[in-house]
């Protein structure tokens, strides 16, 4: 298989994979798949239905529904955009609710617990690596998305603004306010996951 | 710059290491007075830092391999699927195409049979046409003025099997017509003349009289081989046949048939309108 198609633009692979191009439906899922993937293993948390929701985006590509506009936004905003929409659609269909408590008995990719009191002050230890992951996964879903798309996977405001179908102005806010919840969750952890332990607070997971 | 300001670049400077550029001048004049922005710009670049770990360890996960070997199967199936489509629509409409041509064929042929002349009863000039002689009795004709129907039955049959009559037939019969004779062809039965008075009403388009004999002449030989002559006459000719004339068009001409007789006499004689 020729997988020389360096010059090759994004819309051009996506249209010869509409058309029954292996090769290029092949370098179109090689070089999109572990964004999608992260992204909905990250969003969701579930490594199981990260994998669902990246087959979906791709057989939504196999199926010739892409309406992708190039002019818009670059093909990987506009897959992560699929990936989204059904994460939504996964979550209206069945919502899986966990508990954060229970949250550690899930050995999904989180399986580094943080035991140190500042995990800011040290972020090259691997458990704070560990408390990171787990604080990205607690932020609300509108912060957490952004967080996922412009640190992590590294789009632009413009590009994550595509993805999400939002501002590029409400990126940068939503982004700058889940920085600050961040570091307010690794500084003080036991302030984040001690306020009521009563009251057992959840968030989807989805 | 305030804190408020220095908050809306505080991500743009914990990403940016190199303290040279142009947006670090303004912040560290303001971080230098403001321990509190310090601490926050901190807390942001150690953040950043941990992120930027993050992003380069979660880099390598992907989807599981199976996942591409699943894709590739649906995609392959898809493929498929629509190339089988796409034939079968070429198929199809290759089928409607030659269905459509064949209906544009069969109603072309079914126009031009109905336009055709049939039966071979092509337009045909006076004399060439082997064709039984029409004895139409008119309905105005009095009786006993002589003629074909006056004559023996033998000589009349005679007379009408051998006369050789120009008929013109214009126009073709309706398709219902079945007593068909084709030119030229001998028919072995003999028809009576009510038969014949039957079959040529569709195919006479003229009127005629029936012949009227010129008995002065002499006998009808039945073996003779007779010859029919049409002729323009004065329309008073036909007073002298006992036929009724018009008065108001007594100076046009009537056009007649004369039957000639081998010995170049006339033998007899219709009118023809």
């Amino acid at each position: 298989m020729k997988l020389l198609r360096i010059g090759i633009s994004e819309s051009d692979l996506l249209q010869k994979a509409n058309q029954g191009d292996e090769e290029a439906f092949t370098l179109l899922y090689r070089r999109f798949q572990g964004p999608i993937y992260r992204y909905a293993l990250q969003m969701s948390g579930s490594a199981e239905l990260a994998e669902e929701v990246t087959q979906d985006v791709f057989m939504a590509v196999i199926k010739g529904e892409t309406r992708f506009d190039p002019g818009v936004g670059t093909l990987g905003g506009y897959l992560v955009g699929i990936a989204r929409n059904h994460l939504l659609r996964s979550k209206e269909r069945n919502a899986k609710w966990v508990s954060i408590d229970e949250e550690e008995d899930q050995a999904n990719y989180y399986d580094t617990l943080i035991s140190s009191q500042d995990a800011l002050s040290d972020l090259t230890n691997a458990q704070a690596i560990g408390l990171l992951q787990k604080g990205i996964l607690g932020l609300p879903e509108h912060y957490r998305e952004v967080v996922i798309l412009c640190d992590l996977e590294e789009l632009s405001y413009a590009e994550a603004a595509a993805a999400l179908g939002c501002a590029v102005g409400t990126i940068r806010s939503r982004l700058h306010r889940a920085h600050a919840m961040l570091v307010k969750r690794l500084r003080y952890p036991e302030q984040e996951t001690a306020v009521s332990p009563k009251l057992k607070p959840s968030r989807c997971l989805v | 710059m305030n804190c408020q300001e220095f908050e809306s670049i505080i991500r743009d400077l914990a990403r940016d290491s190199d303290r040279s550029s142009g947006l670090w001048d303004s912040a560290g004049i303001h971080l230098e007075g403001c321990t509190q922005c310090s601490a926050r710009l901190a807390d942001e670049t150690a953040l950043e830092s941990g992120l930027r770990q993050l992003a380069s360890k979660a880099r390598d996960i992907g989807a599981p391999v199976e996942l591409e070997a699943r894709l590739l199967i649906a995609f392959r199936r898809e493929r498929d699927f629509r190339q089988a489509i796409r034939f079968s629509g070429w198929r199809l409409f290759g089928w409607r195409w030659a269905l459509a041509g064949g209906i544009l064929v069969l109603l072309t042929l079914a126009l031009a049979w109905h336009r055709s002349p049939k039966w071979g009863l092509v337009p045909a000039s006076p004399g060439t046409q082997h064709a039984k002689a029409v004895p139409v009795v008119p309905a105005d004709r009095p009786e006993g003025a002589g003629g074909v129907g006056q004559m023996k039955e033998p000589a009349r049959k005679t007379l009408l099997a051998n006369s050789r009559v120009g008929v013109e037939l214009r126009r073709s019969p309706p398709r219902q017509v079945t007593p068909v004779r084709k030119v030229g062809k001998t028919i072995e039965k003999q028809p009576t003349l009510k038969d014949l008075q039957a079959e040529t009403a569709y195919f006479e388009p003229e009127v005629v009289t029936e012949f009227i004999p010129f008995m002065a002449v002499g006998e009808i030989f039945p073996e003779e081989q007779q010859q029919l002559v049409r002729v323009k006459l004065p329309r008073s000719a036909l007073e002298a046949f006992g036929l009724p004339v018009n008065r108001e068009r007594v100076i046009d001409p009537i056009q007649a048939d004369m039957l000639i007789g081998e010995d170049g006499l006339v033998r007899a004689i219709r009118f023809v309108h």
